[in-house]
């Protein structure tokens, strides 16, 4: 037996449901946008100038295409999203103005092969670099509070820095880790993220102006160097 | 006409529920004790020009004092009866970089002779008169929490219902240093603790009792009379 129901109940529980349905539809919509969303961060901040006592050494920097325009991509778990992260644009700036500080003349060259009067590699032409630096990132992670339960998030880029005699002869490499990380507010991921990211680069920065030169292969290249200049 | 009456005395009454609520916030809102004390080892204080630096000492645990406690206690002292010249935090760490890095930034006093005879530390500090540098450690952390409160909304209407609790402790602690004399100047702590609510009673309505705020004001104005003399 079919009961009747009055007519204004009944249009008013269907209006309800198709409401419902409604706004479920865009629920569901909502959190496919949400699991699947992308985030882009281009790291970006201010590039300090060092305080350090100049190396009186000219040296040739080498790094690969990829190194300055190098972007971190990656897929979170847990609905986490995608991100996408270009730290090559700001890297490169902040370490071609702290090796322009930490050595007198820090040129950007392509290859170890400075032919200025034909004479070949190593030859101590003058005006050819003294040396050459190698910088490599070999590793970019991030951290966000949603995995480590922290109310911070954490970045960390793992560099290898490779010094190389005028001759081309590895005189020592170094792999070390710059870690950085930012409060995070509600709705500020990107900001953090960005502000950990720059904190990594600058501790990074910090290791290769005060660690770096102490090294013993290092230590020992500045100091023929340094011999030849007082000699 | 009565029925007129009527149905405005109960309007009247409707009104004043805001204003009784208002009050009970505003008389809750307060419920964080704060407890500030200070030690001093030297009697000097800020001369005409010189400023003061509040650097948050980061470290690499999962520990750190909030950027927001120390723009707090920069807002607080910056303003006020008898403003101090602070030097941002930012520049200064720009301007001495890598010397106040997290991993390079001198943890005691006693080293600071050794980072002023590093290569144009002791010039840029004389640049920007600074005279002290305020270290803040410390943090806001929830000690404990309960209650329950659930929230629905349907086609129909929606509200929350219950009540959660969380008490927060919050431990701050400045260590003065003088630049001038590259030595330790005193130290000041201050400790606030408070418990906020959350009730729902259709809406959400907090109570924060906002213990940080407490402690960074407390810190703030002691810190003031520590520089100053006043």
């Amino acid at each position: 037996m079919i009961k009747k129901y009055p007519t204004a109940v009944f249009s008013a529980v269907v209006d309800g449901f198709k409401l419902s349905r409604r706004c479920l539809g865009v629920a569901m919509v909502c959190l496919v946008i949400l699991a699947g969303c992308s985030r882009s961060v281009t790291v970006t901040g201010t590039v300090p100038t060092p305080l350090v006592t100049e190396l009186p050494i000219v040296v040739g920097v080498l790094v690969s295409e990829d190194f300055k325009s190098y972007v971190h991509a990656e897929k979170l778990p847990r609905g986490g999203g995608q991100w996408q992260i270009e730290v090559g644009t700001l890297q490169t700036r902040f370490f071609d103005a702290l090796l322009n500080e930490l050595f007198v003349d820090a040129r950007w060259v392509n290859e170890m092969n400075c032919d200025l009067a034909g004479q070949g590699l190593g030859s101590a032409v003058e005006g050819c670099p003294q040396g050459y630096v190698q910088l490599e990132l070999k590793e970019y992670a991030f951290l966000m509070p949603e995995l480590s339960g922290l109310n911070f998030v954490s970045t960390s880029i793992k560099y290898q820095l490779t010094l190389f005699s005028d001759a081309g002869d590895v005189l020592d490499s170094w792999t070390f880790v710059g870690y950085g990380k930012s409060d995070i507010g509600a709705f500020q991921a990107v900001e953090a993220l960005n502000n950990a990211s720059v904190e990594a680069l600058r501790d990074a920065g910090a290791r290769i102006a005060l660690e770096w030169p102490k090294l013993p292969g290092v230590a020992a290249w500045l100091q023929s160097h340094r011999g030849t200049m007082d000699g | 006409m009565a029925k007129r009456l009527t149905r405005g005395t109960r309007l009247d009454g409707r009104l004043q529920w805001p204003f009784v609520l208002l009050s009970l916030i505003c008389l809750l809102q307060s419920c964080a004790t704060t407890r500030v004390e200070q030690s001093r080892q030297t009697t000097s204080e800020l001369e005409q020009g010189e400023a003061l630096v509040i650097l948050g000492r980061a470290t690499y645990n999962d520990r750190e004092t909030e950027v927001s406690f120390t723009d707090c206690l920069a807002t607080s002292l910056g303003q006020g009866r008898n403003p101090i010249r602070l030097v941002p935090q930012t520049q200064f760490k720009n301007d001495l970089y890598p010397w106040f890095e997290p991993r390079t930034a001198p943890t005691n006093a006693s080293d600071l002779a050794q980072l002023f005879a590093e290569a144009g530390v002791k010039e840029q500090i004389e640049r920007t008169n600074i005279r002290y540098l305020a270290w803040i450690e410390g943090d806001t952390v929830t000690i404990d929490k309960g209650g329950s409160l659930s929230c629905a909304v349907s086609t129909f209407g929606g509200g929350c219902f219950g009540m959660s609790y969380w008490e927060q402790d919050a431990s701050y602690e400045a260590s003065i240093w003088d630049l001038k004399n590259l030595s330790a100047s005193g130290q000041i702590s201050a400790d606030a603790n408070g418990t906020s609510y959350l009730a729902g009673l259709v809406l959400p309505i907090p109570i924060l009792a906002r213990p940080g705020n407490a402690a960074c004001k407390g810190l703030a104005e002691q810190l003031r009379t520590f520089v100053t003399g006043g």
